[in-house]
Formats: C-alpha cells, structure tokens, sequence
C-alpha cells in the first residue's frame, strides 16, 4: 500500500539507516505490521526536509523504512495512546519510546488508562535530544538539512550556509542529567542499554538560576514569560498524562478555577492546574516545552515540582508498573508537615 | 507538655490599616480546626483580626489550587489547618492531603509568593489555646510582610 | 432568588462589641437579599418566629443567619425554616460570635470583620441548593468494646430492652477495675459482691455474647452499619472444654508477673485472674511459659482433668456486623514511678500505690487481706509485719501540671479515706493514719459525710499540704520512710516516720486507647480521654455518629456516675436503633457522568469505597457514587481533576464565590 498521499506532499523520503538503532527500529516495526501484531505503528519520520523530525503513523512494512531515531526525536509518541483508539475501534497500536517517554507510558499504566494487552511498545535507549530551535536562532535563513556524528551536529541553510554545532551544547535541558535514558518498558529494545549521563543523587541545574531569585524578581520572570502565553494548549495537548482532553476544568465554566481574562495570573493558574494534575506522574520529558509556540520556559515549573517531590518523599515518577502515584496513596508514617 | 496559654490578654491590638491592612484567607476542616477556633472563642482567648475562615468537611476536600486561587484573588496569607494526621474524622483525608499541601508549601515561593504566607498544620477540636496561638503567629508574620504585591499571580 | 439575612445580638455576646443592627442593615445592598431584621435572641421561639413569618411573608428562597457556631444551631435553624416550608439546606450560618465578637475587642474592626464574614455566607448561600436525605435501613446489634462495670451496665440495659449485645473484652474475664476493688465507698459495699452479680447476669441474658479476650482489629462502614473485625486471641486453652477448676494453676511451675494484682505478687504461667472471674477461663503467658520459651513442661496438659490444653491454637479473627458501638474501655493508673522520682521512683518497697493497697486490703488478694509492711513480705525466717504508722498522699499524677495531668482525677479523695477506714478496721484502731491532702473533693451522695466520718470517728489525721520527698531511713532500729511534707494550716514543715506509703495514684486512659479511637475515627484529648460531642448537652455520644461513650474512657469518674452514664449511653443507643431506617445526610458527593473521563482516581482514594465503576450503554465505563456510602468528606471531589463530582453543601463554586467575595473589592 502506498504512504498516505497527503504526508507524501508534506514529508521527505528518508533514505538507508543511518544508524544501527534506527535500522532495528524499522526492522521491528516491519516485522510487527506483517505478523499482524499491530495494525499501525507510531514512530518518527522526517517532516519537510532532513533537518525536521515529526511523529509518523506507519500502516505497511513497507512504510516503516520512514522510520527514523536521531538526535531529534524528542517527541513523546506517548501522547498518541492516551485516549480510547478510535481508529479503528479496536486497533492494536505499536510505539516507539525513549526513556523519559517510557516513563509516561509507565504511569499511565499504573492507572490502566491504556489497555497493556494492546499495544507494542519498541524501546529506544536514548543518547540524548536536542533542540532544533536553538539551531535555528544561529542563522537569518532556514535550515534545511542536519547531519549528526556522536558529538557533533552540522546543519546546512537553504543558502548553503554550514555550521557545526557540539552536540552538548545543543542538549534539551533535562538530557544533560538525565538518568533514565533507557525505557523502563518495552516489549523489544532497538539497542543495548546506554550509560546515563547523570548518576547517583538527582540534580536540576536548569532551575538552580531561578531558585536563587528573590521572590519579588521570581515574580517580574513569570509575570512577563507567562504573561506571553495564549491559551493555545499545545502544552496540555502533546502531555501523555493529561488525559481529560476536552472535559479539562480550565475549558469549563463550572467550577469557575480559571477565567477567560488575559492576564498573567490567570494564565499561571491555567499552568498550575495543570501541574497539580500531573505532579507524580510527569517525569519532564519537556515535550510541553517544546510544544510551545511562545518557548514559554514551563520547565521552570514542572522541574522544580519533580524535585520538590523527590526531596519530600524520595519519589519519581514513572518507573516501575507497580507503583502508587504519589498523590493517589499515603503513608501513615509520611514525614511531611508539624504534627 | 506545653504550658497552656490561656490568656485573655488582648492580641492584635495595633489595628492594620485600611490601606496597609492585610486579608488572611483560613480554610479549616469542620470536625477538628472548625471546632478548635469556636472552643478558643468560647474561651475567650484573643486573636488578630484578620483571618477570615471558610469550612469544609475535610482538609481532603482543600485543592492546592484553591490556596492559589485566593493568592490570586488578592489573600495576603493563606492558612490551612485540620484534624492531627491520624484522627481524620474520615480516616484518610488529611493523609491525602498532607502530601498535596506539602508541595503546595514548596511551590509557592517558587511562584514569588514568600514562604511565610502560607502555612498548614493541625489543630484539633480540643486544642482552643493552640488555634490561638496559630492564628496569632501566622496573621503576626503576614502582617510583618504586609499587602502581598505580585503580578505574576 | 430571595435572600433574607438576620443578624443575632445574643443578648450582649455579640452585640457588645459587634454593631449587629447596623450589619444587618447593611446587607440589604447585597445583590439578591430582600430582607433583613437583627434579633435579640434568633435560637429563641420568638427569634425562629420571626425567621418563619419572613419566609412566608417575603416568599425567602435562601436564609442565613449571622450568629453563633453552626456547631451550635445549624440543627436548630434548619428545623425552623423547614417549618416555614423552605428546604433546609438552603440555610447558611455566618459564624460571628466564636470567630468574631468573643475574641476580639475593638467594637469598629470587629463589626467590619462580622459584616464581611456575613457577606461570605451570603455568597455561599446563592450556591446552595435544596437536599433531600436518603433513607439506610439499620442494625441492630450493638459491640460495646470493655466489659467493665460500664459495658456491662450498657450491655444489660440494652440487652433487657430486646436488643442484641456483644462484648468485647480484652482480658480473659470481664469486670474490669471495679474487680480489683475490696469495698466501694461511700457504703462500704464489698465491690466484687455488688459487681459478680453483675457479671454473672451479663454472661446469662440471651441477648447478650460476651467474647472474652479478644480486641477490635478494624471497624468500617457507618452508623447504622457497621462492620467489626474482631482478633479473637490465642489462649492456648480450648475455652469450649475449660471448666475452671484451677488445677492448672496449682500445678504451674512457672511464675509470672500478676497484673491483676498489680505487681504485688506473682502468679503463674498458666492463670486465671480472680476466683469469680466471668467466664472463668485459664489462658497461658506464653512469655512465661516454660513449654513456649524453652520446649519444657507441659504439666498442664498432662494435669487438666478436662483435657482443655491446646499449645497450637492460633488467633482467629471474625467479622460482624453492628448499627451502634459503645466504648467502655475504662481506665490505667498513672505510672506514678516515671514521674514522682522524689517519692522513690518505686524503688522504695514501702511505697505502694492505691491500686496495690486495694489489692493487699481485697480478702482474696495477695496478702488475704492482711496489711503488710511489702518489706518484711517473703523473708526466709521472719514473718511479715502489720504497719503501726500509715501515710496516704493524695493527687500523685493529679492536679499536677509539673508531671503533664492538671486535671482530677475524681476518686482519690474518697478512696483514700476509704482505705484509711479500711486500714483501721483491718490493723486496728490504734494505728496511724495520715493523709496529705490538697483539698478534699467529697462531692457525690453521702460522700462528705463519709470523709467526715474517717476524720472524727476514725480518727484520720488530714494534713494539708504536700510532700516533697520520701526517702527510707532507720528510726530506732526500725526500717521507716521518712515523709516530709507540710501542713500549710499551721505554717510548719512536718515529718512522719511511716511503715507505710500509700500514694493515691490518678486515673488514665486505658492503654491503647489512642489507637483504638483511631480505628473508630473518634476523637481523643491530649490523656487518651474520648471526646464526648458536647460536654453538656452531649455528653454521651462522640462525633462519629453511631458511636457512643460510657465510663471512665470518657472522663475519670467514680463507680455511681459511671453506672449512671451507661444507662443513659444505653439510651442513646436505643433512641438511634430503634427505628428501621435512619436518614443520612443529604450533603454527598455527586459525579457528573457526562464529564467523567474514566480515570478512576475517585475510587482510588475514597476511605469508604463509595464510588464505583458503572458500566454504561455505549460499553464505557463511568463513576458513580454510592449515595447511602458517601460520607461526604470531598476527598474524590479534590482528586477529580476534571473537577466533575460535586460536593453538596460545599462546592468549588461555593468556595470561589467566598473567596471572590472577600477579597475583590
């Protein structure tokens, strides 16, 4: 069967493998669409050219030679699973995760939001993700293609303009202490376990800056970056755990948590809301961060949420299917608060 | 065990402000803290005036985010106070919610807002001289902070 | 909508110092309120009056009332507009005298303060709406947890009005402290004559199952229904052969510390409490049986004429069902030898406390009823000695604030003088006898005459002050405790040189009490005391409905009170069991299936399983709330993040509104 006409308009053909893991990758997405295990298979896939990488629904074997793993797949294909699959009705679905995105599908599992029995999850140790925007903002003209060697990422402009970037420079902020890069869960690993490049005790030097602020100068940094934000729920849409969709109580006028007044409180409550609703099941995989159009910095509000979590009760998120969500139990022995 | 401070002694006496005066939103649950404030007033033991209370049945029914809300809204301060963990009068509420206020606890300075307007603890209904003295600290630190400034919430 | 406010003046608690005419007043330009009146008295029949002829006359669709604690007279208010014909949940009280007139002083803050607590009722007010209560039919089984003279006391009463009764004892018999007791006062009445009748009854009425050594693992449900995990514990005596014939006993050759008699002698391994024990049962200390510690002995089984002995036998736990609990757990007595290091710490062996006393005077306790100097007791060679001079000191662990217990504890005073009495009777009236005293508290019938009676006709000498130390000492020859102490009416330091030391020992709560209020979601004080829900009005009945108190658990208190009080806890019970169907409160969590996005945190957290999953016509699936289970606590309510279940009475809405109301100007 032939790629669907309208992502053939849109996205570029990718070529041979260019690494081992997106070689496996397409070798087992190929394997599980002709064995009949799944009836389509969510991974990633360029988008207009070589530079961009987008989420790709894979029906045929043949398709899944699409399939791509670089240092651009920072797309948490979770999000795809976390309503009732309506396409068909009762389709077999397989997915490719990373590890932070393994972490989301794992808490979604702890509350049976997704249906275990149906889905094929390919597991992709992951080296690390950048992000494409700050590759952008080097150049007055369009990147149009992005090669990658272990250390080194080197994009070229439509102009033909070159330049070669270290690839840790380019990191998103949670992969330079990430500590969970390979999925901890899968049915198959694309690749041997990679070593973390954080061990040990968990560190976040992403909000170390923002922490050491004085309240009244915390409150001129989110006043003016949340005061930017348009309610355009990209952030709560691309979520794996928000799950309420279109019932979301910041849509709804009863009970009236939030307004529609454009304000910046009003949009850091909508933001709160949010946080309270994920906290024990977000594990800042950043896919909000990158979702939003503005580069609103929420990671100063997820980030600082996990820690206090970790700090108060040891706990993170996500990584083991027989865990409680935190604010789903107790322990009579909590030592939290004066008694 | 701490000495009682039953003390009919007038607390709060320097009047805040209509201007610099500051609003204490209270949120207590209604078989302990509810119970704890009415047992201070039957007492007659003095407090600042400036703490306003809603009742709920259950510190499990407080939402983090109605403490957000009421910063929003203009709170100076917000206290929170139910039943000892332990004797939930439904067993498990406080429990739950032990855990929510916590984080609320942490994430409200990171939000601009200064640690010592919030604050939640337990007070129990026999605990009269003890609700005094929480009311009487806690709206005493809001006050030394004064009217809450903020845009971002 | 309609709103009418009324605003109490409470005689002067609250118009004293809040401007109650002027709120009420004001508050008729608040949006929706069409009348407002301030009242001298609002819970009296003229002030309900008033509040019915509004309703009828203004066609008042929501009412609050701005007055005391809704702890007070939220029943009493919504009685009173539900007879004007208006729904009584949409009433709200304002709560301006416990949180505003009486605890605060400047007359122009406090009414601005009263008003704007006012103006967030009425803000609630308009989110209320009209509830009506379920129906839930009823038990009527009743668990009384302690078989002491209160439990028992209850167990009949309500065993003899035709309801079915179990107790639940922890020891091996029933009883309790009165079985430790020799006489009670005022009359001197021998207590295990007075109690074993008692006893006997309780084990014989056919309404009433007493399951002796067992404890209370887990309670659920609600009033009405509950459901009761009882432990019952291993004796290691298969109880259905033992007939009490105490051969065991005799035969023990293991000693084990006696805790009926309070420490004062030993007993064995095997044993049964007291000889009028009910049921009269023999349990084995495994901790001080030589069989369970060191794979010896077994001479009990090999005695027992009824072959009852049973080393295997486990715990077993049942479950049953209750629509009433009654608490009768009783009382401890204060470890006075952590606290009291100045009397000796309990290192003296002439220093003993009440309890001990009572045991040593009991005919069937460890002495037979001889008053004995404890340290001429069991040496080789010489007999023990009756004491010449005895001292009693009262409050020790009462009245104390340096040992953390303020409070008295009711019956030291009498049962000293009781004691002093009995001492003079037993060792003869040439005996000595003081008592250090505080004051004297004889308040009950006969009581004073009776103090009276031990001053004058058995000369006890009552001395007023305190001791400070007592500290043993050899006074011609003789080992003595020197008791130093003062008598504050002549204003001179005194010294006694006694052979004995009684000290009257406070009341406690029953060990464990804590633990168990928890499992019954009761409340406790800061001793272990269960909280009665109002000291006057209520003073039988906790905060959790369908759980009652009776005894000392509730209060120090001496043997008539406690009698007293179980017979009107008995009441209580009847008054709620005695219907087929109880009305539960209307004021529940709701789920609006429409939004409900099927996450399931709901039934996750709820502590009384309420919500369920309901499955619905197009196959998916829903929450629903059970509404005769829903306690109303709003614990799903704050977990839903849809935010899609309702609490009654006490919405989000509602909330916000309160907020908005008193913060945005």
């Amino acid at each position: 069967m032939a790629p669907d006409a309208s992502i053939a308009r849109a996205a570029v053909e990718a070529g041979a493998p260019t690494n081992p893991t997106e070689a496996k990758v397409r070798e087992l997405a190929k394997a599980a669409l002709s064995e009949g295990r799944v009836d389509y298979l969510i991974g990633w896939r360029h988008g207009y050219d070589r530079s961009q990488v987008i989420p790709g629904f894979v029906r045929t074997p043949e398709e899944a030679d699409q399939l791509v793993v670089n240092p651009l797949v920072h797309h948490n294909l979770v999000t795809f699973l976390k309503r009732n699959m309506p396409d068909p009705p009762n389709a077999r679905v397989g997915v490719c995760v990373k590890g932070c995105d393994s972490r989301t599908l794992v808490a979604l599992l702890q509350e049976e939001l997704v249906d275990k029995e149906r889905i094929y999850v390919i597991g992709v140790p992951c080296q690390g993700t950048i992000d494409r925007r700050t590759i952008e903002k080097a150049f007055s003209d369009e990147v149009v293609d992005l090669a990658f060697t272990p250390e080194t990422v080197t994009a070229t402009t439509r102009m033909g303009e070159t330049k070669e970037f270290q690839k840790a420079d380019l990191l998103r902020k949670q992969c330079s202490v990430c500590h969970y890069p390979n999925p901890r869960y899968a049915d198959d690993m694309a690749a041997e376990p990679v070593t973390p490049r954080a061990e040990g005790e968990l560190t976040w030097p992403a909000i170390e800056e923002f922490e050491a602020m004085a309240p009244a100068d915390k409150d001129a940094v989110l006043a003016e970056a949340f005061g930017k934000c348009i309610r355009c729920f990209a952030c709560i849409h691309v979520c794996p755990v928000c799950v309420c969709w279109d019932q979301c109580v910041c849509r709804s006028r009863r009970p009236a948590l939030v307004g529609q007044r454009v304000a910046p409180e009003e949009n850091l409550m909508f933001q709160m809301i949010h946080m309270f609703h994920v906290a024990g099941r977000c594990p800042s995989c950043g896919a909000c961060d990158q979702a939003c159009p503005i580069e609103i910095p929420l990671y100063l509000l997820h980030q600082k949420m996990n820690k206090e979590l970790y700090d108060m009760l040891g706990f993170e998120a996500g990584l083991e299917l027989d865990q409680k969500p935190v604010f789903q139990t107790f322990d009579v022995d909590d030592p939290l608060g004066e008694h | 065990m701490a000495q009682a401070t039953h003390t009919n002694q007038a607390a709060g006496t320097t009047p805040s402000d209509a201007e610099g005066g500051v609003k204490v939103v209270g949120i207590v649950c209604n078989w302990c803290s509810y119970a704890g404030a009415d047992g201070a007033g039957t007492a007659r033991l003095k407090q600042e005036y400036e703490l306003r209370l809603l009742r709920v049945p259950c510190t499990g029914r407080i939402d983090p985010l109605f403490a957000l809300k009421a910063f929003e809204k203009g709170a100076d301060g917000v206290l929170i106070s139910g039943c000892h963990p332990g004797d939930c009068h439904y067993s498990e509420g406080n429990y739950y919610a032990r855990r929510k206020f916590e984080l609320l606890d942490r994430m409200l300075p990171h939000l601009g807002i200064e640690p010592d307007r919030f604050k939640y603890t337990w007070v129990s209904a026999s605990e009269a001289a003890r609700w005094q003295k929480v009311v009487n600290e806690f709206v005493g630190q809001v006050k030394a902070l004064g009217p809450r400034e903020g845009r971002a919430l | 909508m309609r709103i009418g406010v009324f605003v109490c003046h409470c005689g002067t608690n609250i118009a004293g110092t809040v401007d109650s005419k002027g709120i009420a007043a004001r508050a008729a330009e608040l949006k929706d309120v069409v009348h407002t009146e301030d009242l001298v008295y609002t819970c009296s029949e003229p002030g309900q009056a008033a509040i019915q002829k509004a309703i009828k006359e203004k066609g008042l669709t929501r009412v609050v009332v701005a007055a005391c604690s809704p702890h007070m007279h939220e029943v009493t208010f919504r009685r009173t507009v539900e007879g004007a014909g208006l729904n009584p949940f949409l009433f709200e009280m304002a709560n301006i005298r416990e949180h505003c007139s009486w605890i605060h002083e400047d007359y122009g803050m406090a009414t601005e303060k009263a008003y704007e607590i006012l103006k967030m009722s009425v803000a609630k007010v308009r989110q209320l709406e009209a509830l009506v209560p379920n129906e839930v039919s009823v038990n009527k089984d009743v668990l009384i947890i302690g078989g002491g003279i209160s439990g028992i006391q209850a167990a009949l009463d309500l065993a003899d009005a035709g309801l079915k009764v179990t107790i639940v004892e922890r020891e091996t018999t029933i009883g309790g402290t009165m079985a430790r007791l020799d006489k009670t006062f005022p009359t001197l009445d021998c207590s295990a004559c007075i109690l074993t009748p008692r006893m006997v009854d309780a084990a014989q009425h056919e309404n009433i199952e007493i399951m002796a050594y067992c404890e209370v693992e887990k309670v659920q449900g609600y009033v009405g229904n509950f459901t009761v995990d009882i432990r019952k514990k291993a004796a290691m005596v298969d109880w259905t052969k033992c007939i009490g014939c105490e051969i065991c006993v005799q035969k023990c050759p293991a000693k084990a510390p006696d805790v009926f008699n309070v420490g004062l002698a030993d007993t064995k391994a095997i044993y049964i409490p007291f000889p009028q024990a009910v049921p009269k049962r023999a349990a084995i200390q495994v901790d001080h049986c030589r069989w369970f510690q060191q794979g010896k002995c077994k001479v009990c089984e090999r005695v027992c004429p009824a072959d009852a002995i049973d080393y295997e036998q486990k715990d077993e736990y049942v479950q049953k069902e209750f629509g009433a609990i009654v608490m009768a757990t009783g009382l401890d007595v204060f470890p006075w030898e952590d606290y009291y290091h100045e009397y000796g710490s309990g290192n003296i062996p002439d220093v003993i406390s009440g309890l001990q006393y009572e045991r040593m005077l009991n005919a069937s306790g460890p002495t037979q009823g001889h008053v004995l100097r404890p340290s001429t007791m069991n040496i080789k060679g010489t007999e023990p000695e009756e004491p010449k001079t005895v001292v009693f000191i009262q409050c020790v662990g009462s009245r104390d604030e340096s040992v953390g217990r303020p409070y008295c504890s009711s019956v030291c005073c009498m049962y000293t003088a009781k004691q002093a009495i009995l001492t003079k009777s037993h060792t003869g009236m040439d005996t000595e006898i003081f008592v250090f005293y505080i004051d004297i508290r004889a308040t009950g019938k006969g009581y004073e005459e009776f103090v009276k009676r031990a001053q004058t006709e058995f000369n006890v000498k009552y001395v007023r002050g305190r001791v400070s130390k007592l500290y043993e000492d050899t006074v011609d020859g003789g080992r003595k405790v020197i008791v130093r102490g003062v008598d504050t009416l002549l204003g001179k330091q005194v010294e006694v040189a006694a052979d004995l030391v009684v000290l009257a020992s406070g009341i406690t709560a029953a060990e464990g009490s804590v633990q168990l209020a928890q499992k019954l979601n009761i409340s406790y004080d800061e001793w272990g005391f269960y909280k009665e829900s109002h000291p006057k009005l209520r003073p039988v009945e906790t905060n959790t409905a369908g759980v009652f108190l009776a005894g000392a658990c509730q209060s120090p208190k001496d043997i008539p009170t406690a009698v007293a009080q179980a017979s009107g806890t008995a009441a209580k019970v009847l008054g709620l069991l005695l219907r087929d169907k109880l009305k539960t409160s209307p004021q529940i969590a709701i789920v609006d299936q429409n939004r409900c996005v099927s996450c399931w945190k709901c039934v996750e957290v709820c502590p009384f399983s309420a919500p369920q999953k309901e499955e619905q016509r197009d196959g998916t699936s829903k929450s629903k709330i059970i509404e005769t289970v829903c306690q109303g606590c709003g614990i799903c309510v704050a977990t839903c993040p849809v935010n899609c279940i309702t609490l009654k009475g006490f919405t989000t809405d509602a909330i916000i509104d309160q907020l908005e109301e008193l913060l945005l100007v």
